[in-house]
């Protein structure tokens, strides 16, 4: 199950609102490589886990992803906070104002609404965690990316928090590779689906 | 620590790993990472996103300033990402009593954090203690600009409609 804690993992206290700044970010809470579909994806690949190990690293990622979901929305929520008219018309936030308002909905910076077809679960512990490991990468990218479109120092403090992550993650999800390869047959780990013992 | 350790540190390889002897072919290879003998403080920690050094890996030098942690929140955040980010290295490290020990004592910390805070600004979890009203609803939530006021200050929802 789940508990919610009242508090964000990191600072975010954002003086000056910038729409513009807000229709870019908001690819990761809502795009292709955004901590919706990270949490999503990492909670999702636990149940085919073979080993205990890699059961708790999922969960605990795939739990800090959530966290790091409420990050990303609460940067939209104070970059859109006390707009006029004249500054979403101005701006490239406007597609977005049409549809959600100051609302924080799941969609990439493209226009593409969030979609389970960004990630895959699929059940062989080698490949997931490989996909993981690519999903660590291209969510440090995008993050790269927005650090550097993005001037706002109080923006960037978090983005830089987030990014870091990525790397922290990518090395555990590594490190969890590591441990799986040791339990399997050392002549050709392919030899079997590892969550498909004997079969 | 023993001087092999002291030695690894001068001369930065807390930034390798340990990688097998023989190398397979056709699958990825990420070292192990080695210890936590060399770990930032809590405080520093959160401002950088990670406890270790040698995952600190900025984009184009671009580096938080050591973060101001004198607020009750932020020391409960710096300890709180302490406990979550060495159960992360635990995780993959299950025989590491140097880490594990480091991990008990930043989760005391923070539980001990979890109880003043919780005494001075109200429930951090919908069960939490030191709630004499069900004061679980009041704002400022996370996401809100207002930091979290004492108990003692804070304008009852019914007033502040006026």
């Amino acid at each position: 199950m789940f508990i919610y804690e009242k508090r964000l993992q990191f600072p975010v206290k954002i003086k000056t609102p910038n729409p513009k700044l807000a229709s870019i970010i908001i690819s990761q809470y809502g795009g292709p490589d955004g901590e919706l579909g990270a949490s999503l994806r990492y909670l999702s690949q636990r149940y085919s886990m073979p080993n205990p190990r890699l059961k708790a690293l999922l969960t605990d990622i795939g739990t800090e992803e959530l966290s790091h979901l409420e990050l990303v929305g609460t940067i939209i929520h104070q970059l859109t906070r006390n707009l006029s008219d004249e500054q979403i018309q101005d701006s490239a936030f406007a597609p977005y104002f049409v549809d959600h308002t100051t609302g924080v909905y799941p969609t990439a910076a493209s226009g593409f609404p969030w979609s389970a077809a960004s990630m895959q679960v699929k059940g062989d512990p080698i490949t997931d965690l490989s996909e993981d490991m690519g999903a660590e990468q291209k969510a440090r990218t995008t993050y790269d990316n927005i650090l550097a479109l993005s001037d706002d120092p109080d923006v960037n403090e978090v983005i830089k928090f987030l990014r870091e992550r990525e790397i922290v993650h990518f090395q555990r999800f590594g490190e969890a590779l590591e441990l799986l390869k040791g339990e399997l047959n050392q002549k050709n780990v392919y030899y079997m689906n590892p969550s498909r013992p004997g079969k | 620590m023993n001087q092999i350790k002291r030695d690894a540190l001068q001369s930065e390889e807390y930034r390798t790993g340990i990688l097998p002897e023989i190398g397979m072919l056709a699958v990825p290879y990420v070292p192990m990472q080695r210890n936590t003998d060399h770990s930032y403080g809590s405080d520093k920690a959160l401002a950088r996103g990670t406890l270790f050094p040698g995952l600190d890996l900025p984009y184009m030098g671009m580096v938080n300033q050591d973060m101001d942690v004198s607020t009750p929140l932020r020391e409960l955040m710096a300890l709180g990402f302490a406990v979550h980010e060495l159960g992360l290295y635990l995780d993959t490290h299950r025989n590491d009593p140097e880490a594990e020990a480091l991990f008990q004592k930043n989760n005391k910390l923070y539980s001990e954090g979890v109880s003043e805070y919780e005494r001075r600004y109200g429930p951090l979890q919908m069960t939490g203690s030191g709630s004499p009203a069900f004061d679980w609803v009041d704002d400022p939530w996370p996401w809100d600009l207002p930091c979290p006021q004492p108990r003692e200050h804070r304008i009852p929802s019914a007033l502040k409609e006026v």
